[in-house]
């Protein structure tokens, strides 16, 4: 463990108090770069549309999840019956720590039970779940089942469900662990009738790895916190991550099948199982996200793992969102106007892209300034967001890695949209 | 069941944020003008960039600055050009239009060519003066050290700011813009990618090196001039009325010309708040070359010289002198201050500019060339061709004879011009005196029978004197020369006066020298030219 270098208090409240400070001198000048620029819109109204709609975009992100509620937990008065459900295929690694992790939790635990899926494995994994069956049995309800050929993710997931004898289902990844007070924060919501879901906080566990996934990490958190946390107000979180997130057992009873059996353009989808989930909920019910709801996931340490599943994300956006845009203004007006723009910006940037980096140069002979300095601010923004939350950390990895995300992924949402009848990548 | 938290605290902290935020960027906004010189990201991003550039710039040439004194240094003899304590007697105009990292049109530089030109200049000793001052000299009123030159670029292009300004900052050099009104001046000038808009003129003027000129309104384009559609240019032609069937009238050209004229003018003067004295001619064009409209060129002159001080345009080989003299030494011209500019292509280069730059600039008595070394001698008719030790003028088949004549001698005053040649074949052999321009100078004419003193004067053509002619039809080489003092012209043969005159009109009390060959028959003339030397005399003194 790195020694950590204690500072004055003092010194450290100016520091916090200098990010603060910096954090709304960047939104200053971004609005005030946003304002000067504002007659340019009149000869450029695409592109001038675009740039004034990213910055609203962007802001409002950070605004509305400012506006987050806390929920108190209510500890021995609502207390539902929860089914961890794990599906797992060759996580000989993982999975026993996973699992255990749910005899530690700060919930009463005879209401509680697991439902560990062994999804054809190849490695030890079956054996591993026994061991820690036999190991934890006597604190928590183990249940293991056995598939011996392959069945795919979903089909675990919604084995888990039918099993499932209590009320609130919770998914945790085979790769992915929960705090002691995660299953508290996650139930706390399902108190209110209309809430079908609830998405937890996961952050990186393996963050330390490499450049990768330091990187990631920053990006899973900003993406939680900002992203989430501004639909969540709403209740319409358009994603309740697999890694963990809690869903009420009468309402996946609903459309179980249907989601099953679900296929688009007649080709049964076999991923994105999680965003397809949340999808069939929102339509009926309310997602929220719980910050406080913490989790920790491993992510991929190797950059062609890492472009694959960004990949399988990709394409399951896609088909999710062409899905939830057919019901989504039906919601809060808000909630809505936010879908919609970010659905248009994510189409339009890599054309955005193309015209201010190769085309304006090529026909003005000037470098595109402007452009990156208004990338730039806005990852800063982001960076200076991660500084202030968070604290001494490598904050300026938040601006590569959402440089990265922005000029590097960026790509792949064209490429899932032309390759997204192809579900070779699909499988995990 | 609601998830916003909507808090007294929250939404609170929010306002004060919110009203302060606005707050902020109201006054940044509103009172951009007393603290920035003006906000526009853009132009301070161009800053940011041109002050990069400076630096760059600025330390490339103090290197081979220090590189080249160096090796003066070391070689004896100094290398960087100078103009201490000489003074200018001709001024050269230089003209860029585009100024672009790679040249896709031949009237475009690139920006490492427009950069090693500036520095080539600078390095030789070369300093940028304004239009006031190049007013100033051409009236008569300021003296101007040698080597000063002006720097002007024509129709307002983005590309020919941003790209040189760094290089005219490092060397601290000036330059003139000539901006189209219609697309540089105005709201809807914000919306130009490729012509600067008001706003970028504005910080041009700022920074203090720039100066901003007409270069018309309406005026830069090209306009049916005949029933078929032909197209001319704006100012050059008369305009076809295609619903009255005719070309316009006297009185509407002058008055569709006089507008542009004065709307551009005006519009640079509102819009920008600075005085405007200049004209540069669309395409160069003033009428010069035969239109539709054969009193283009006069009334055209008239009516530019009646609303702006300077005009100016592109030098061709048939104006003679490339540079602009004093007006004193002008009058007998136009009347107006008619610029001539030397205009850089994409094939100009380095050495053809200096060396173009040298031949060209006035030059000073004594003189003498014994043509080992190009000193500026323009062919206007006929084949020039340099030899091993002279010069041969003669005629091609079709024609019937060849002229050359002598850039930067058009100052000169009192003067006596000898040369040398063998007269291989051809009738006449003429030597030109106090040679201002086409139509305006004085002459020897030689021939076996015949001796003339002529002259040339605002067009009209006249012998002042004539004589019996002494000089043997062999070959062998023959001394001939011209003295010009005061208004007494003196012909010589063999170093001996044989013919005079006092009688030459007073205007012509200035100019350069040229040779004429020719006769009746084409192809026979051809003269060798074995030197040339020219002596001041001792004139009358002038005031």
């Amino acid at each position: 463990m790195k020694k950590i270098i204690s500072l004055h208090p003092l010194t450290k409240k100016i520091r916090d108090w200098g990010v603060l400070f910096s954090f709304f001198g960047v939104i200053y000048v971004i609005i005030l770069v946003k304002t000067v620029t504002l007659e340019t819109v009149r000869d450029d109204i695409i592109f001038g549309l675009y740039s004034i709609l990213v910055t609203v975009y962007i802001l409002s992100r950070f605004l509305l999840s400012y506006f987050h509620k806390p929920v108190p937990i209510n500890k021995g008065f609502y207390e539902p019956t929860v089914t961890f459900v794990v599906p797992a295929k060759n996580e000989a690694a993982n999975i026993a720590e996973t699992i255990r992790r749910f005899s530690k939790i700060n919930y009463p635990l005879h209401k509680a039970e697991v439902i560990a899926i062994n999804d054809g494995s190849t490695d030890g994994t079956l054996a591993e779940m026994k061991r820690i069956q036999k190991e934890i049995g006597s604190l928590i309800r183990v249940e293991v089942v056995d598939w011996t050929v392959n069945k795919g993710k979903r089909e675990g997931m919604a084995e888990g469900v039918k099993r499932a004898k209590n009320d609130i289902v919770i998914f945790v990844d085979s790769d992915s662990f929960i705090d002691k007070d995660c299953v508290h924060h996650l139930v706390k919501y399902f108190i209110d009738p209309e809430i079908g879901a609830v998405s937890g906080h996961s952050d990186v566990y393996n963050e330390k790895t490499n450049l990768l996934t330091r990187m990631q990490a920053v990006r899973y958190y900003i993406s939680f916190k900002i992203y989430k946390g501004a639909e969540s107000i709403f209740g319409s979180v358009t994603c309740c991550p697999g890694c963990c997130s809690a869903y009420r057992k009468e309402y996946l009873m609903e459309f179980l099948d249907a989601w099953l059996n679900q296929k688009f353009f007649g080709a049964q989808c076999t991923f994105g199982d999680d965003r397809s989930l949340t999808n069939f909920i929102i339509r009926k019910y309310k997602a929220i996200y719980s910050p406080e709801a913490q989790a920790w996931t491993i992510v991929p340490d190797k950059f062609g793992i890492y472009l694959k599943q960004q990949q399988r994300w990709k394409k399951s956006w896609i088909r999710e969102t062409f899905i939830a845009s057919t019901f989504m203004w039906k919601k809060n007006p808000i909630a809505a106007l936010s879908f919609y723009t970010y659905v248009f910006l994510a189409f339009i940037s890599p054309i955005v892209f193309i015209r201010a980096m190769i085309w304006h140069p090529y026909i003005t002979h000037n470098w595109p300034v402007a452009y990156l300095f208004g990338l730039f601010l806005m990852l800063f923004l982001h960076g200076l967001y991660y500084r202030s939350q968070v604290g001494e950390r490598p904050w300026f990895l938040a601006i590569i890695s959402f440089w990265f995300n922005s000029v590097i992924l960026m790509w792949q949402l064209p490429w899932a949209f032309v390759t997204i009848w192809d579900s070779r990548w699909g499988t995990r | 069941m609601s998830y916003i938290d909507l808090s007294q605290k929250k939404v609170f902290r929010m306002v004060i944020l919110f009203i302060f935020m606005i707050g902020a960027i109201f006054l940044t906004y509103a009172y951009q003008g007393s603290y920035l010189e003006g906000f526009s990201l853009r132009y301070y991003l161009a800053r940011g960039q041109n002050f990069l550039r400076t630096g760059f710039y600025y330390t490339q040439f103090a290197v081979e600055r220090g590189e080249y004194n160096l090796l003066a240094l070391v070689g004896g003899g100094s290398v960087t050009g100078s103009n201490q304590g000489k003074e200018a007697h001709s001024i050269p105009v230089l003209l860029y239009h585009g100024v672009v990292p790679t040249t896709k049109s031949a009237w475009d530089v690139s920006t490492g060519q427009f950069k090693e030109q500036m520095f080539a200049l600078k390095q030789a000793g070369y300093q940028t003066v304004g239009l006031k001052e190049l007013q100033e000299f051409l009236e008569g009123k300021r003296k101007l050290p040698a080597k000063s030159f002006v720097l002007t670029f024509d129709d307002g292009r983005k590309d020919s700011f941003y790209n040189t300004d760094a290089v005219l900052q490092a060397l601290n050099y000036k330059a003139v813009m000539f901006v189209v009104t219609l697309q540089s001046i105005g709201p809807a000038s914000s919306k130009s990618t490729y012509y600067l808009s008001e706003w970028e003129l504005e910080r041009m003027l700022k920074t203090g090196r720039w100066d901003i000129q007409s270069h018309a309104k309406l005026g830069h384009t090209f306009l049916p001039i005949d029933a078929s559609g032909t197209l001319g240019s704006f100012f050059a032609n008369k305009i076809w009325i295609a619903s009255a069937g005719r070309l316009e009238t006297d009185a509407e050209y002058a008055s569709r010309v006089t507008e542009d004229l004065n709307i551009s003018k005006n519009e640079i003067q509102d819009g920008l708040e600075i005085p405007v004295t200049s004209f540069a001619f669309p395409f160069g064009e003033f009428g010069e070359e035969s239109g539709n409209y054969l009193q283009a060129k006069e009334t055209l002159i008239n009516l530019v010289t009646s609303i702006y001080p300077l005009s100016f345009y592109q030098f061709r080989t048939s104006d003679r002198f490339s540079e602009n003299y004093p007006l004193s030494k002008n009058t007998a011209s136009n009347g107006g201050l008619l610029i001539k500019r030397l205009e850089l292509k994409a094939s100009s280069t380095v050495e053809g500019l200096l060396e173009e730059l040298k031949q060209q600039t006035a030059k000073s008595l004594p003189f003498e060339d014994i043509f080992i070394d190009e000193q500026g001698w323009f062919q206007s008719w006929g084949t020039k061709e340099r030899t091993l030790n002279g010069l041969r003028l003669a005629a091609p088949e079709d024609t019937t004879g060849g002229a050359i004549f002598l850039d930067g001698s058009r100052g000169w005053r009192n003067y006596e011009f000898h040369t040398e040649i063998n007269w291989i074949s051809g009738s006449n052999v003429y030597l030109w005196a106090r040679l201002q321009d086409d139509n305006n100078f004085t002459a020897c004419n030689f021939s076996r029978t015949l001796v003339h003193i002529e002259q040339n004067y605002k067009g009209q053509g006249r012998v002042i004197r004539g004589t019996y002619s002494q000089i043997p039809g062999s070959e062998g080489l023959i001394s001939l020369g011209i003295r010009v003092t005061g208004r007494t012209v003196e012909c010589l043969f063999n170093n001996e006066v044989i013919l005079t005159s006092d009688f030459l009109e007073p205007s012509l009390n200035f100019g350069g020298i040229g040779i004429k060959v020719w006769s009746a028959t084409p192809g026979l003339s051809n003269v060798f030219i074995k030197n040339v030397v020219v002596k001041e005399t001792e004139g009358p003194e002038e005031n």
